[in-house]
């Protein structure tokens, strides 16, 4: 404000000619600017708090029907099949257009979707990651699913354990869509010629010995490293963690510096840096395939497009043990926006549904390598022929029983994330030693997780 | 020399005429002696800044043509076994790149002519109109060169969602128009211009915006040249901006339409991915190999403040 008013009262001491113009100029501009900064001070919405809709792009022929703003994370491949279930949903019926706008990645959606509730505009339904979802629940943002659910599309419409994930209180806020685990990939050649057996390792023990072995071989002239590690993602991190007897956390008390974590991140650290076994990869995934690492862990979700692209035979199986399994869910699902106006909600409900039900949720699952969630995927003999014929495909639905989902600490707090990347990148590429990396971690979110326990005791605990 | 003038200072004031007749002819023994032999490591370094800029776009080129095989194997392929144009078509399939060209294309040109225009109306005004607190208002503006962009993100998504502006043009080019940079820039330059020739023109009778368009613009080509460009390639480039204030498809640019073409589970398509790329980074190329002479001149130019 100052920067606006200052001109004007040194204008007015001078007492020229040009000043009245000036000074409308000033005051003209103040008078615009005002409502503009009282916009960045937004009252919190009340329940029956109705935010407009994104503005998007309507086909000519759709115009007269109820649209409904779906936010994707999905893109490529993954982004084609959803919007080939969304036409066949607007070939189903004549009173609904769902409209799929597309933020790369679960964090830009998340990002998008913070600024939006700022702008007081929210999309109908949005894809949420695993641990996104929950933040929103914690603000109030999302709707809750029981009253929407009736005789032709009931709960048991989806895979039991996986709709658990999204119910806090009785209630259905988040709906499996696009969920995954990770899965031990490794290279069936190499291990072969290494004379390694033609399987996964059974514990993280055997997963080492097996490294030492690897170590020296050589091909096209480079030498091949038993795993590249992922620095930019703690989702297996937290399932490793889980395997030697460690966790995030047991509520909302910290466990990071407990034994089995600990032993977990040391663990990784020999490997790298003891045995020369593991590195830190930009991009494992693209390492695997070129034949630079022997294994890795990736989300299910990676199969079919690995399967595309490698020149060679891979195997999958479990991850590996420790004292325990450890296994995270992942991926995303679909939550309905609370503060769309109760037609959009209702619509928005008949995608939803749309989208789990009958041949669209077949080829979801199909199409993608998702997990599938549904009843009708789980179902369906399409589904069940594929993996028969690719039994990888089977070892990822088997895997299924052995997994849960994330922390609280990692679902609640958004700062546990960083905080993880920060200190696994740094035990990795720096060599550090692991506790006191988890140590740092523990300090580093004391803080933040006391500004969501209120909040988390109130609404998730109690 | 130094040393000498210390020692005999009597003598180093007669010098001065032989200095400058004695002083070429070493200068070009010494170099003639040791061209190479002295200059090899700025040879060297010259290479190597070379190659740190051309061997990514290297990469960038010849990943966009080649084959999976070839792009997924190590150690690295430098040369493709076979070229493909199979990435560039998949790419123009899966993201409707027509669309993005124009957007690009219409919010480069507009941004860029508005941030220009302004940009030469302020500077004018910097530098030639008195006004109080003037100093003081420049001194604010050299303030906002120093603000990240990204500080004002979350402010300026409000401002113009409360506008009703989020997924239109104008909310794409509003926020980017007013360049700090690009005002300072104009601003020194103007201030370099001989002020006899604007006392001329007063006694002719000229007023502002004769003065401006008859005088400052016409002797200011290559510093208005320099903020032309730099706005342009900053509209073709932004990113963030258009990411958060875009929702559908058809509203998107070219450097957003990109993440369309990056898997986010699973296994990115390089390939496809720096087909895209290239067709995003060509227009700029060009444009900066075109105009590269402008951009030094209109630099340095201006920032010396005799740029004429």
């Amino acid at each position: 404000m100052h920067l606006l008013d200052r001109p004007q009262s040194a204008a007015r001491g001078l007492g020229s000619l040009n000043i009245t113009r000036r000074q409308a100029l000033a005051a003209g501009m103040l008078a615009a600017a005002a409502p503009l900064l009282a916009g960045c001070f937004g009252s919190g919405g009340g329940s029956g708090t109705v935010y407009g809709q994104p503005s998007g792009d309507v086909p000519a022929r759709f115009k007269k029907r109820q649209r409904v703003v779906l936010w994707s994370n999905w893109t490529a491949h993954n982004a084609e099949i959803l919007q080939k279930n969304i036409d066949a949903f607007h070939d189903s019926q004549d009173e609904i257009f769902c409209e799929v706008q597309i933020f790369e990645g679960y964090d830009n959606v998340e990002a998008k979707l913070a600024a939006s509730l700022q702008a007081k505009q929210v999309p109908d339904i949005s894809v949420m990651s695993d641990i996104v979802w929950n933040r929103f629940y914690l603000n109030d943002a999302l709707e809750p699913l029981n009253g929407y659910f009736d005789d032709s599309f009931g709960k048991d419409a989806f895979h039991e354990r996986f709709l658990a994930e999204g119910t806090v209180k009785d209630d259905v806020w988040w709906v499996p869509f696009g969920r995954s685990t990770p899965l031990f990939y490794f290279n069936r050649e190499m291990f072969a010629e290494v004379g390694l057996p033609n399987r996964a390792p059974k514990t993280f023990t055997e997963y080492r010995e097996w490294g030492r072995e690897l170590a020296g071989y050589t091909r096209n002239g480079t030498k091949v490293a038993m795993r590249g590690y992922r620095g930019n993602d703690d989702w297996y991190f937290q399932g490793s963690s889980w395997a030697f007897g460690g966790a995030y956390s047991d509520g909302l008390d910290m466990r990071f510096t407990s034994e089995g974590t600990v032993a977990a991140l040391e663990y990784d650290r020999a490997f790298i840096h003891d045995d020369k076994s593991g590195y830190l990869a930009a991009d494992p995934t693209a390492d695997f395939i070129a034949g630079a690492s022997a294994t890795m862990t990736e989300s299910t979700g990676a199969l079919t497009g690995i399967a595309d692209a490698a020149q060679f035979d891979f195997g999958v199986g479990f991850l590996p043990k420790e004292v325990e399994t450890g296994v995270p869910t992942g991926g995303g699902g679909l939550s309905i926006l609370r503060y769309a106006s109760e037609e959009r909600k209702r619509a928005a409900w008949e995608v939803l549904k749309f989208l789990s039900s009958g041949d669209a949720a077949v080829e979801w699952t199909l199409g993608t390598g998702y997990m599938p969630t549904t009843r009708a995927a789980l179902e369906s003999d399409k589904v069940k022929a594929k993996a028969t014929e690719n039994p990888n495909y089977q070892v990822a639905i088997d895997q299924l029983d052995i997994a849960k989902g994330p922390d609280v600490v990692r679902r609640f707090v958004p700062e546990a994330v960083p905080a993880m990347k920060d200190a696994i990148q740094a035990v990795y590429s720096g060599g550090s030693d692991a506790e006191r990396a988890l140590k740092t971690v523990q300090t580093t979110l004391e803080p933040a997780i006391e500004k969501v326990r209120a909040k988390y005791e109130a609404k998730v605990a109690s | 020399m130094a040393a000498m003038t210390n020692v005999l200072p009597a003598e180093a004031t007669q010098a001065p005429g032989e200095e400058a007749a004695g002083s070429p002819r070493r200068a070009a023994r010494r170099q003639r002696r040791g061209g190479l032999s002295r200059r090899w490591w700025g040879y060297l370094l010259l290479i190597a800044a070379g190659l740190a800029f051309i061997l990514p776009l290297y990469v960038l080129v010849t990943t966009a043509f080649k084959s999976n095989a070839d792009i997924y194997t190590w150690p690295m392929k430098w040369l493709p076994s076979e070229l493909t144009w199979d990435n560039l078509v998949q790419a123009w399939e899966l993201a409707p790149f027509g669309a993005f060209i124009t957007n690009s294309v219409v919010v480069t040109a507009v941004g860029a002519t508005v941030k220009v225009v302004l940009a030469v109306f302020t500077a004018y005004a910097f530098a030639f109109l008195p006004f109080p607190r003037k100093n003081l208002l420049f001194l604010v503006m050299l303030g906002a060169l120093m603000v990240p962009g990204h500080v004002t993100l979350l402010v300026n998504y409000i401002t113009i969602g409360n506008m009703g502006l989020i997924n239109t043009y104008a909310g794409l080019i509003l926020p980017g128009v007013a360049s700090a940079f690009g005002t300072f820039l104009l601003r020194q330059h103007f201030l370099s211009l001989p002020s006899e020739v604007f006392e001329a023109a007063e006694v002719d009778g000229a007023g502002h915006l004769r003065k401006l368009f008859s005088f400052a613009l016409p002797m200011s080509i290559p510093a208005i040249a320099t903020v032309g460009l730099i706005a342009v390639i900053d509209e073709w480039n932004s990113f963030v901006w258009p990411l958060i204030i875009t929702n559908s498809v058809n509203m998107r640019t070219l450097p957003i339409g990109l993440m369309y073409l990056k898997a986010n589970d699973g296994l990115t398509s390089w390939g496809v991915l720096m087909s895209g790329t290239l067709i995003v980074v060509l227009p700029m190329l060009l444009v900066f190999l075109f105009a590269q002479r402008f951009i030094v001149t209109g630099l340095t130019g201006a920032a010396a403040g005799n740029g004429r």
